[in-house]
């Protein structure tokens, strides 16, 4: 989806990370050691798919999702009324963390260093289309994981 | 005091570190594409899918969108069409004029190449659109670094890499993209690089060689891959090399890369 159908829709580069937000949702949902195989795995699918060299993206999910358990960790619990400001936070902090991660380790993997693959207008763009999509993403993922959750009672007590 | 530093979520944390670490710079290449090419033939029936499927809806809204303007564009065809119903006999001479240029520039004719239509069926999504995914594989006859095309013969990039039923095509865009080009007015030839998928940069021009703004740049079919005279762009800024040595243009392609539909790859 986030290779084939997305960038049908939005300008080169600044393609949301789908797969990025579903990990920082599923961490701020549970916590790190819940989710932290499906990470690789998420993250292993995508280098699969965008030709990058194995272990770029499962690097960068386990990173972002490290970072996204100790920030709810911190402020979550001390703030709960302000859950979606901070929500917001940590989606943006999460996708330019994985955007620099995935920038600096392909130009290192490359022997090269330039920073215009780091700063450039995908920085600006990708948080604010990445926070749509946790926007419209966070409901539906809280509802699947519940009838998941609730299946697997029944066929505990059968 | 270590105990609670090193808690298993760092464990993990760092373990998996260490390991995409060790794949990433200490793993040689090539050695995970037999898993990434049985990975893309069951990806390839999706992939295909879902892009047709996002150009469906992209088309769509766009023509939800284009209702408004159709009343006013609507008249303003009417104008434009007695206009050009003028320009056709003067185009008929500009026919003449442009195939005998095509003789004297020994510019390749659209028609003598071999070419393999293909439907693009994915793209870069992380970095800035450096590849496209096209629906053409070895099963076609495509190999790594053919050149490919769009409709009228402007070129968009070479064949990278090839799996049976698809084949990544690395754009002109792309900073690993290098190809032999040449001013179609001036003669001045020079090597076409791309800039990390922000365009192109016409570089290592001599100093004694003519460019200017609005020329013509096409391929000099030099190195053999790329056939000689398909079309890539546009001069915007001439500017000089860092060490001064070479003249450098700044390239304006002809096609949006990203509204790409169905491309084609010459085959010979």
């Amino acid at each position: 989806m986030q290779t084939s159908f997305l960038p049908n829709f939005f300008s080169t580069g600044s393609v949301p990370d789908i797969a990025l937000i579903m990990i920082i949702i599923w961490t701020v949902k549970t916590d790190f050691n819940s989710i932290w195989v499906r990470a690789i795995f998420a993250g292993l699918m995508l280098d699969l798919v965008s030709f990058y060299p194995i272990g770029i993206n499962i690097f960068s999910f386990i990173t972002v999702s490290f970072m996204t358990n100790s920030l709810c960790k911190r402020f979550l619990v001390l703030q709960a009324g302000r859950r979606f400001f901070i929500f917001s936070i940590i989606i943006v902090i999460g996708t330019m963390l994985n955007h620099l991660i995935v920038a600096t380790l392909s130009d290192l993997q490359n022997f090269s260093w330039e920073r215009v693959t780091l700063f450039n207008g995908a920085l600006i763009y990708k948080p604010l289309y990445n926070l749509v999509i946790f926007a419209t993403l966070y409901w539906p993922l809280g509802k699947i994981d519940k009838i998941f959750v609730y299946k697997n009672k029944i066929t505990i007590k059968k | 005091m270590s105990n609670k530093y090193l808690s298993p979520k760092l464990i993990k944390f760092i373990a998996v570190s260490a390991v995409c670490f060790g794949l990433v710079f200490l793993n040689p290449k090539g050695i995970f594409n037999p898993v990434r090419l049985v990975f893309l033939e069951i990806a390839y029936p999706f992939q295909k899918t879902s892009y047709i499927l996002g150009q469906g809806i992209d088309e769509f809204f766009s023509f939800l969108n284009s209702i408004g303007l159709m009343r006013t564009e609507n008249k303003k065809l009417i104008r434009e069409n007695d206009l050009l119903t003028a320009e056709v006999v003067s185009l008929h001479e500009m026919k003449k004029e442009n195939e005998s240029l095509r003789e004297q520039f020994d510019l390749a004719p659209r028609n003598k190449f071999d070419l393999e239509p293909s439907f693009v069926i994915g793209q870069d999504s992380q970095n800035l659109g450096s590849w496209l995914i096209v629906d053409k594989g070895s099963a076609d006859g495509i190999k790594s670094g053919m050149a490919v095309i769009v409709s009228e013969g402007i070129l968009i990039g070479r064949v990278e890499e090839v799996y049976p039923d698809s084949a990544r095509v690395i754009l002109l865009t792309d900073s690993s993209s290098v190809i032999n080009a040449s001013d179609l007015e001036t003669g001045a030839k020079g090597l076409l690089r791309g800039t990390y998928g922000l365009g192109m940069i016409f570089d290592m021009v001599t100093q004694s060689d003519v460019l200017s703004e609005g020329d013509t740049i096409i391929t000099s079919g030099l190195g053999g891959e790329v056939p000689k005279g398909l079309l890539i762009g546009k001069i915007q800024e001439i500017k000089m090399s860092t060490d001064k040595l070479f003249q450098q243009a700044i390239i304006i392609p002809r096609v949006k890369y990203r509204k790409l539909d169905v491309v084609f790859v010459v085959k010979k």
